[in-house]
């Protein structure tokens, strides 16, 4: 069940961007008044973003297949590691899914997209775009006040690997594979086990940190700042009230 | 004379007590109350605080205070960890904001200068520039599309703060009075609407907002958030330079960008 949950959740990543509250009392909602949000419960799903919106049913069969389907009739099921779904417009695909020894969620697509998660961090892959965040427990509209801001994991001086928060070390980012498969309604993803492990290790590319290594070089290419430290690459910026880094290619 | 035995003395006890109860139960009773009015959800009371503390704020052509936010940051046991910061603000209306936060956590300034928007952390000397849209509430929701900046004490600075507060309430009511939040009475009000749940204590004697917590009922995390404010001051006198940076200007430049955005690509 907890893997169906995995997938579900991933599946709502896929077709949510979560934009929490700009304020405390706009919980739920964007400045622009645009909702979002996903919802489920009692075997029915809901999920929405900037007016567009999808709902369904979800469930798990008596021979233990979890199963989820779309208004519009798209389908998904997942059982035994292996997941497959159907868009409304008849367009297949499936995977595998499970958890690695690291606690890593993941699943994985037969066009070889990726999605993984791990400690509330996610990461997906789609024809060489990447998309990563945390919170991948924000199917629900709660509407986070914000994001932790970037003192996070900076508290105690030098960073604190336990603390959570922004610290993209130990989260699950998926890369390497192409074709992120969304091919239903209900947006399942797919993931790649063994990068999601080796993500795992330590800069990997897309994780943002909140402070840098020892030993990092500054330089600027094109007009932006780049750190150089011991041959991974940081890139600077100003992002949920305090500058963090984040892992990049070489420049 | 004998002496009355142990069960003649209960005996004795009881007789009247029966009789009492007996005459009780003949009494008349008095007619069912009828059911007390339903209360309202939303107490004008708690609304006319709302309204008072707002109409003081949005008044102000320029105001500072000092706002310690206090939140819960899950570590990744799951154990919910407190994090503070200290927020130096001073803004002037319609379009000005400086947010000095020297810490928790890596010191950063964050100015509006009426037309662009600059943030600076001194300990890596750099800076992020950015144009900025005409108001404040239009270049706070820009940081916040931008680069998820978001200023918990938005809800005191915006020109309507009624209608921050207000809109979509399902719940609104007087809690009572504090004598120790904010070293001074303060009457607490508790809002909430579908999403939020909120409990704001404002000076009794300033109108002037000393503390907001919230919580988020829909939230895995049940993370609670609060923000106490201090060193109130309302139409300070300001000048423009007072809401830029020199030396921050002068600092190689990064971008704003969302933690959570995808990364950019090969320049």
């Amino acid at each position: 069940m907890r893997k169906n949950s995995v997938v579900l959740a991933a599946a709502a990543v896929a077709l949510v961007q979560i934009q929490p509250a700009g304020a405390w009392m706009r919980g739920g909602e964007t400045y622009g008044g645009g909702r979002w949000g996903a919802e489920a419960g009692g075997g029915h799903w809901a999920a929405g973003a900037n007016g567009h919106y999808g709902s369904g049913t979800y469930g798990t069969t008596s021979s233990g297949t979890h199963y989820a389907t779309s208004s519009r009739g798209g389908t998904a099921e997942a059982s035994n590691g292996s997941w497959s779904a159907t868009s409304a417009s008849g367009h297949t695909n499936s995977g595998s899914y499970g958890t690695t020894a690291y606690g890593t969620h993941y699943a994985t697509g037969s066009y070889g997209g990726a999605v993984a998660t791990n400690n509330g961090h996610w990461g997906a892959e789609s024809n060489g775009q990447y998309a990563y965040g945390n919170h991948y427990t924000g199917t629900a509209t709660y509407g986070g006040a914000y994001h932790p801001p970037a003192v996070v994991n900076q508290y105690y001086g030098t960073g604190c690997y336990n603390c959570g928060g922004w610290n993209g070390g130990g989260a699950a980012v998926a890369a390497g594979a192409a074709g992120l498969a969304v091919g239903t309604a209900v947006g399942v993803a797919a993931a790649n086990t063994a990068n999601a492990n080796a993500a795992a290790a330590a800069y990997a590319y897309g994780d943002v940190y909140a402070a840098l290594p020892a030993g990092c070089s500054y330089s600027t290419y094109y007009g932006k700042a780049y750190y150089n430290c011991s041959g991974y690459w940081f890139s600077p910026a100003y992002g949920a009230n305090g500058v963090y880094y984040r892992v990049v290619p070489p420049p | 004379m004998t002496v009355p035995s142990i069960r003649h003395l209960a005996i004795l006890l009881v007789i009247p007590l029966l009789a009492l109860t007996s005459a009780q139960a003949q009494q008349p009773q008095p007619p069912a109350q009828p059911p007390p009015p339903e209360h309202p959800a939303i107490e004008p009371a708690a609304l006319e605080m709302l309204k008072a503390t707002s109409q003081r704020l949005a008044s102000a052509r320029s105001m500072s205070f000092t706002a310690v936010t206090i939140y819960e940051s899950p570590a990744r046991n799951g154990q919910p960890l407190y994090y503070a910061t200290l927020s130096q603000v001073a803004m002037q209306r319609p379009d000005k904001l400086r947010v000095i936060t020297p810490g928790d956590g890596p010191a950063s300034d964050f100015y509006l200068d009426g037309k662009r928007m600059i943030a600076y952390t001194p300990a890596a000397n750099l800076v992020a520039v950015a144009d900025a849209p005409p108001t404040i509430e239009a270049a706070i929701k820009e940081a916040y599309d931008k680069a998820a900046i978001y200023f918990p004490f938005t809800e005191v600075i915006v020109s309507d703060p009624y209608k921050n507060l207000s809109d979509g309430l399902t719940s609104a009511f007087v809690v009572g009075q504090s004598h120790v939040i904010g070293d001074t009475i303060t009457d607490i009000v508790a809002i909430s609407n579908a999403n939020v749940q909120a409990e704001i204590w404002i000076g009794i004697n300033d109108g002037l907002p000393r503390m907001i917590r919230a919580v988020y009922p829909k939230d895995p995390t049940q993370a609670r958030y609060e923000i106490q404010f201090s060193n109130w001051r309302l139409n300070p006198p300001m000048k423009d330079a007072d809401f830029t940076s020199a030396l921050a200007l002068k600092a190689p430049r990064m971008d704003f960008a969302r933690p959570d955005a995808p990364p950019p690509g090969k320049p």
